[in-house]
């Protein structure tokens, strides 16, 4: 046992060094289908729920996801995804109505999970003060006016996701 | 406004550009967006002196995000922002010193 004149003149034994805190979480979205749409929504929710400030920039396929009436109707394909629950041979998953079975297969499990509903996780992320960030660019691209998307969205460019994602923020792509 | 929601100097009358640089679409193409947009201004503002003042006209409705979040990044100063019957956004920045 360290006497009081052999202890070492330094900080407290009990204070610890503070680890850093991100106050920030900045999602890049650029996936549309009913298995990449979730993970962003729930993270962006959670961040809310914690008091984070979070902005969501919706660019290429994410698109999907914030177009008007598009949330839950949104699909997700059997082939090339070894990791589905009921793994299907790629040959089979290419049959007409497959995607149609996987798709009611995946919104079943999240039902019974009690995953809260893509359309109800958007509307609460606004709520919530979420900023939501449609790229004009992708729009652009993809043929989509303000008319076509949700209500409560923002539309900017990579500079925008710039400046919010390089202040002290999480960032990650969906 | 920028994108917290501050209102810049509405009144931009008094500002005279050393510069004007106009990036407008032209009938069914779209305008200048993205980093297009913002090379574009980079280049513009390369051209001018320390205090002087580039006038962006631009009808891109990103920019109203982007060029206040560039300004921000790259030190320079956004001295007003203004909408022209029509959407056309007019931006004037300072040139400043990176810091």
């Amino acid at each position: 046992m360290v006497t009081p004149e052999e202890a070492p003149a330094s900080a407290p034994a009990t204070e610890q060094p503070k680890t850093p805190t991100a106050s920030r979480l900045a999602l890049y979205v650029s996936h549309g289908t009913l298995d990449t749409a979730y993970s962003p929504m729930v993270l962006a929710t959670a961040a809310a729920a914690i008091e984070m400030e979070v902005m969501i920039f919706f660019t290429f396929y994410g698109l999907e996801i914030i177009k008007k009436g598009r949330a839950g109707h949104l699909q997700v394909a059997p082939i090339a995804n070894p990791a589905m629950p009921v793994p299907v041979p790629n040959i089979v998953g290419m049959l007409p109505g497959m995607t149609h079975m996987a798709t009611a297969m995946m919104n079943n499990r999240m039902k019974m999970a009690n995953l809260t509903r893509l359309n109800d996780l958007l509307e609460l992320a606004v709520k919530l003060g979420v900023r939501m960030v449609a790229c004009q660019l992708s729009m652009n691209t993809m043929g989509l006016r303000k008319e076509d998307l949700i209500d409560g969205l923002e539309f900017g460019g990579a500079t925008a996701f710039l400046e919010f994602a390089a202040a002290n923020a999480i960032s990650l792509t969906f | 406004m920028t994108s917290k929601g501050e209102t810049i100097a509405a009144d931009s009358s008094a500002i005279q550009p050393a510069a004007t640089l106009e990036l407008l679409g032209t009938g069914n193409s779209l305008g200048v967006t993205c980093s297009t947009l913002t090379l574009a201004i980079k280049a513009a503002l390369r051209e001018l002196q320390i205090g002087q003042i580039l006038l962006v006209r631009v009808d891109d409705p990103s920019a109203r995000l982007d060029v206040p979040a560039w300004c921000t990044l790259t030190g320079n100063v956004l001295q007003a922002v203004t909408e022209e019957d029509g959407g056309v956004l007019r931006f004037l920045i300072r040139k400043e010193l990176k810091k």
